[in-house]
């Protein structure tokens, strides 16, 4: 996902959109046991590298004086 | 829109998807009657299958629930693929399922949005359209 684009979120806009991302997936999951086939563990493994990316733009928020580039 | 308008338009969107999808390896096959899915892009080097139904905005219904369809839907002018019964569970996270439009209607659609929407549709965005077309002038120029 682009940093760019979790850096212009505002605090709120971040914690709503984690919040929905946890949503994405838990139903992903669901959809990759309902309707089994190739393709759902990449789908997966890019959602949660977005999981990360999400964590990673939270803490950078925490430090007293966030990094900017 | 007129219709002709609108015919041309989806044509116009179809063939995008297409194209940002054949830059990622799959083949399109057109259905030959419609039955809610528009295309199907199939990937023979590990076998994904994705039943695609396009849409001119963020949209949901009813009518696609537990078919494994996916969604094909423009933001800002970026193409997103995602399977419509997770978009369903975000909407039900936003409230959106408590809606008259959906709970009347049996459908719903987004034409903006919102940030945090947009941040957590992220993983499921294609390449821009723009980049895959460069990419393909350039190799046909090298060619």
């Amino acid at each position: 996902m682009a940093k760019k684009l979790l850096r212009e979120l505002t605090d709120a806009e971040l914690s709503e959109a984690h919040r929905l991302w946890g949503e994405l997936v838990a139903q992903t999951r669901r959809n990759a046991s309902k309707f089994p086939g190739p393709g759902w563990a990449s789908v997966i493994d890019k959602l949660e590298e977005a999981g990360g990316e999400y964590e990673a733009e939270v803490a950078r928020r925490l430090q007293p004086n966030p990094p900017t580039e | 829109m007129s219709r002709y308008r609108s015919q041309v338009r989806e044509v116009i969107n179809r063939n995008t998807v297409v194209s940002l999808a054949l830059d990622q390896g799959f083949n399109a096959f057109l259905p030959v009657y419609d039955g809610g899915v528009d295309f199907i892009l199939y990937r023979e080097s590990d076998g994904l299958v994705r039943k695609v139904q396009l849409k001119g905005r963020w949209t949901i219904d009813r009518k696609y629930l537990d078919r494994d369809i996916w969604v094909a839907f423009p933001i800002a002018g970026d193409w997103y693929v995602m399977p419509h019964d997770v978009m369903v569970a975000l909407a039900e996270a936003d409230g959106v399922t408590k809606t008259a439009s959906w709970m009347d209607g049996g459908a719903y659609s987004k034409p903006r949005p919102s940030k945090a929407t947009i941040a957590a549709c992220a993983p499921y965005r294609f390449t821009s359209i723009e980049a895959v077309v460069a990419e393909a002038a350039d190799e046909a120029e090298s060619t």
